[in-house]
């Protein structure tokens, strides 16, 4: 009987060992580049924003990772971000100024080969949109304070200026919808356009900022036609 | 003593040296045979180099190993293509759903009307 234990342990131990050893995780990375073309109208609308161009405007920086759980489908992250940087120039102040506007993809996506080299993929997944808003500020008191420590250390010349950042955030979700057309250059390489719509639910409203909520810029970002290319190299 | 190590040092030259080139066979290195059963996928990311190395070697040194070489890659191609060149289980039902999401989007943007548009007044 004991030894009838030992040997159901022995052949469980070789069937997951076996699994494990033959399956073919297919893990892949990805990198590439994106366009869509938003309203932003909170920036677009005040001169004190850096002016618009294409790269702060239409260009998106992708990157993904998926893993194939399934014959014919894989699930993922996929994260394009729309930046903008350059100073910003009010009537007081001017400061060094970041937009950052990330939608987070958490991809299904089901393909088939039409040809040993061609796949078409098709992919229907919710998204996690981040806006955040950073500024350079001079806050007066903040030059007091640091005197103060400094002249603890002993110091005897002081400064009269200092700058901090803060950032104010928000998140929204929204939905996206894309069909893709990949090119494989080897088994591990790959060429991929994603044709697609992007849905944001985005409201100016209720952005926080040092635990404050406040209005933030109109953005029109709902119904986006967005198009992607990226390089496909498969880890496993 | 001096004899001695000289001897040792002798031979650590002569007979250390020799390697058996003849048993080596590049193409049925064992990377090799892993990519031919189971895919060039299946080869490790860290031992890469080595898979590369050794595809040169089979290619170079064998009278057939560039044919053997070709048949590698197009096996994984076949194997590749013929996993995915038809639909399993819900994946069909899935990307109907998608193309028909997107072709509804599209037509939205074409046709929909909205408020303010010619149309209302």
């Amino acid at each position: 009987m004991k030894s009838q234990k030992y040997n159901l342990i022995f052949v469980f131990v070789l069937v997951f060992v076996n699994n494990v050893v033959n399956s073919q995780p297919k893990l892949s990375f990805d990198l590439g580049l994106g366009l869509y073309q938003p309203t932003l109208e909170g920036f677009d609308e005040n001169d004190a924003f850096p002016s618009k161009n294409v790269f702060n405007r239409n260009l998106l920086l992708n990157y993904g990772i998926y893993y194939e759980f399934f014959s014919n489908a894989r699930i993922g992250y996929n994260s394009l971000s729309s930046l903008e940087t350059g100073q910003v120039k009010f009537v007081n102040f001017d400061g060094a100024f970041t937009r950052n506007i990330n939608y987070r993809i958490f991809a299904l996506e089901t393909f088939f080969r039409w040809r040993p080299r061609i796949e078409f993929n098709f992919t229907l997944s919710p998204v996690w949109g981040k806006g955040v808003i950073k500024m350079d500020t001079e806050p007066e008191e903040s030059v007091v304070d640091w005197n103060e420590l400094l002249a603890s250390f002993g110091n005897t010349d002081f400064i009269n200026k200092i700058g901090s950042t803060n950032s104010m955030v928000k998140n929204w979700v929204g939905y996206a919808g894309i069909i893709g057309l990949r090119y494989y250059l080897s088994s591990r390489v790959a060429v991929d356009l994603k044709s697609g719509f992007l849905n944001n639910n985005y409201q100016e409203k209720d952005w926080i900022l040092n635990n404050t909520k406040v209005t933030g810029p109109k953005l029109k970002i709902d119904e986006l036609p967005i198009f992607t290319l990226k390089i496909i190299y498969g880890l496993r | 003593m001096r004899i001695f190590l000289s001897l040792l040092l002798l031979f650590q030259f002569t007979a250390s040296q020799e390697i058996d080139n003849q048993s080596y066979n590049p193409c049925e290195d064992p990377l090799l045979k892993l990519a031919r059963v189971k895919g060039v996928k299946a080869v490790p990311l860290k031992d890469i180099r080595k898979f590369r190395k050794a595809l040169r070697k089979c290619k170079v040194s064998q009278k057939d190993g560039e044919k053997k070489v070709s048949e590698i890659f197009e096996a994984d191609w076949k194997r590749d293509y013929k996993s995915a060149m038809i639909f399993s289980s819900w994946t069909s039902t899935y990307s109907i759903l998608v193309f028909m999401t997107l072709v509804y989007y599209y037509i939205g943007m074409i046709y929909a009307t909205e408020p303010g548009d010619p149309e209302y007044d």
